[in-house]
């Protein structure tokens, strides 16, 4: 599975696809949180505004990163050879999701100068930032479940790619206020909980004050397992 | 080595294998010939577990493949049609990961060998992608023979190659038959009595000729290719 996993790496980082991926994440997250987020003038030292751009930076660059997952190993063929080596399904499913998170990670991680500008304007309260940033990474996991999934079903990465960005909007819009305002107005109270409770902002939020609850926690990690449950029964019950 | 029973696959209304049997020993070299569409590649991912059968049974070294699919998946070298690889990758790169995922003690030896059988040193450190059809092929063979299996299944080994690359590659299956059951789909008829000691025949997923080369000689009396058209007509 480790040989899996390593070769999974080696297919992002053997070509320059990665970096590029891995450096537009980082620019439109700064960007977005120094013009549109005004950063500097807040005034307060702390990330917070920065970070409650990243999922909808997600939605974008998960996509992308996961889009040929499971879709180019479909249109070159090599799925056949994936498929006939003697490793179970669950493995194969796991080791492709577990690569994927690891490079996203990365590129989170290499967000960090905007940790170190922080610390030199101000004195910002680093134990809630390196939550915030573990919150982050969890909620990336789901992302990168649902972006494999999607890239599982067809042999086209651009439709792949366009599902998986619909689908992550909903996920992370259904919590929205916007959105909630919205469909309170036309569905019973019970629902709008029920499609608030699935979204990643809600759950998002908690885990950004930088204490983890339970609840958020749990949610994700459901998220995660569930999506790639999906995955393996996909290839289990294939022809 | 491998005994296919009465396997049946049907792709919604059309069926692709009907009722096919058919068993290879080890020291057989089976022909596995039909026109484009006969079955041929369905066959051969329902034995190596890539598609299921919907009816059947195959068995592996008295294993079946659906009870104990790693064990029997850990027999097998298959070469799938179109020759699938991962074109970023170099040959070596390739061969090494290879060897990872099927847990091979001493990689560096069974790179090595498998290199030095096809020929790939010149090319064993560019990325597959700007490599020669041929050389495509052969470092697909080399995959499938890395972790020298029991049962080989080569889905149209020799295509794409020149004349002296068909020659290596047919002495090299040749020199493996001893140890090894294999099963090669061709279309190319003149290659079935120079590597083949059987022969399988199949049109619109049914059986129609199971022998040896010489049988479906003397069966015809005329050329292969004729009695070929024949029988598949």
């Amino acid at each position: 599975m480790l040989a899996l996993i390593k070769r999974e790496m080696k297919l992002y980082f053997i070509t320059p696809v990665a970096y590029i991926f891995t450096a537009i994440f980082i620019l439109t997250s700064m960007s977005l949180t120094f013009y549109f987020g005004s950063f500097f003038s807040s005034g307060v030292a702390e990330l917070n505004i920065f970070f409650s751009f990243i999922p909808w930076v997600f939605i974008f660059f998960i996509s992308a990163v996961t889009m040929k997952s499971w879709s180019e190993e479909k249109r070159l063929g090599t799925i056949e050879l994936l498929l006939t080596l003697p490793i179970p399904v669950w493995k194969i499913v796991l080791s492709k999701f577990i690569a994927t998170w690891a490079f996203v990670t990365f590129s989170i991680i290499l967000t960090f100068p905007i940790w170190i500008t922080v610390n030199y304007l101000g004195n910002p309260d680093n134990l809630i930032i390196i939550g915030q940033y573990l919150g982050v990474i969890i909620m990336a996991g789901a992302y990168v479940s649902l972006g494999i999934f999607f890239s599982s079903l067809t042999n086209n990465q651009i439709i792949a790619f366009i599902l998986s960005i619909l689908v992550s909007f909903l996920f992370t819009i259904s919590g929205f206020p916007l959105m909630i305002n919205f469909i309170t107005g036309i569905m019973p109270v019970e629902i709008v909980e029920l499609i608030s409770s699935f979204s990643f902002l809600t759950h998002f939020s908690s885990i950004q004050t930088g204490f983890f609850s339970l609840k958020g926690l749990f949610f994700f990690i459901s998220f995660i397992a569930l999506w790639n449950y999906l995955t393996i029964l996909k290839f289990l019950v294939r022809d | 080595m491998l005994i296919v029973n009465e396997i049946s696959k049907n792709f919604d209304q059309f069926k692709a294998i009907d009722n096919l049997s058919f068993q290879v020993k080890v020291g057989d070299v089976m022909g596995f010939l039909g026109p484009n569409g006969a079955g041929k590649t369905t066959s051969m991912r329902i034995i190596t577990g890539y598609l299921k059968s919907n009816s059947g049974s195959v068995l592996i070294n008295n294993k079946n493949i659906d009870q104990d699919p790693i064990y029997t998946k850990s027999m097998i070298g298959y070469l799938p049609e179109g020759v699938p690889l991962y074109l970023d990758f170099s040959p070596y790169l390739y061969l090494d990961y290879v060897c990872q995922v099927r847990n091979i003690k001493n990689s560096k030896g069974a790179i090595k060998k498998v290199i030095d059988d096809l020929a790939l040193n010149e090319v064993k450190d560019v990325p597959i992608e700007t490599l020669s059809k041929g050389f495509k092929r052969r470092v697909g063979i080399a995959q499938a023979l890395i972790h020298s299996p029991k049962l080989l299944i080569l889905d149209e080994p020799t295509d794409g190659l020149d004349p002296l690359q068909k020659f290596e590659v047919r002495k090299l299956i040749k020199k493996l038959s001893k140890t090894k059951a294999i099963i090669i789909s061709t279309h190319i008829l003149d290659e079935v009595p120079e590597v083949c000691n059987k022969c399988l025949i199949i049109n619109n997923g049914q059986k129609i000729f199971e022998g040896t080369p010489a049988q479906l000689k003397r069966k015809m009396g005329k050329t292969l290719d004729e009695k070929f058209r024949k029988l598949v007509s």
